[in-house]
């Protein structure tokens, strides 16, 4: 999975059957460098479900798993958003911390 | 998945039987909101009709793939265009 911060979202009328109804996302992938979150190379586009709005920093799980996630059974999806994060601690410091 | 812009088409008499009446496009990934190009052009199957200089989302879910090509198991592909995109913003 990655952490990611929510960017933007993407717009679209004419998709596969599986997306109807589905919100998608725009991600910016982010990493933990010196005890600090800065953003990495990546941006995708995920499935969220989870109503994430923008500035929101979640995890995103990529892959044939991502359709294990629910609702996206039938979705042709290989990315996502299956949580919000509120709060990371890493290398001894709070990296993140929601509000 | 990733949003791109259709570059072009490929045409193959010999490949994979499940690529059998297949739409191969040219997508060129890139960043959703400013459009950069962003990573090598690949191959993508398509079933929506997309045009070309269209913008599109790629999805590598090759479970995917296999449903929309009525492929079985052993169709070896994985990206295909899963969404025509009327337009993608920052919130």
């Amino acid at each position: 999975m990655i952490i990611a911060k929510v960017i933007g979202k993407v717009v679209a009328t004419m998709k596969e059957p599986g997306f109807q109804s589905k919100k998608l996302v725009v991600v910016h992938a982010h990493i933990i460098k010196e005890g600090r979150l800065v953003p990495g190379q990546t941006v995708i586009v995920a499935n969220d479900d989870l109503g994430a709005g923008e500035g929101d920093l979640v995890a995103v799980t990529q892959g044939s798993s991502a359709r294990l996630a629910p609702g996206m059974k039938n979705c042709p999806t290989d990315a996502v958003v299956i949580a919000l994060i509120d709060r990371i601690d890493a290398e001894g410091k709070v990296v993140f911390h929601k509000g | 998945m990733f949003t791109a812009q259709v570059k072009g088409s490929v045409t193959s008499t010999s490949k994979h039987a499940s690529l059998k009446g297949a739409r191969l496009l040219i997508v060129q990934p890139g960043e959703p909101l400013s459009g950069q190009p962003n990573g090598f052009a690949q191959i993508a199957v398509d079933v929506l009709g997309a045009a070309i200089g269209a913008q599109v989302l790629v999805s590598g879910d090759g479970r995917g793939v296999q449903d929309m090509l009525k492929a079985g198991r052993d169709c070896p592909v994985r990206l295909a265009i899963v969404a025509l995109v009327d337009r993608s913003l920052s919130q």
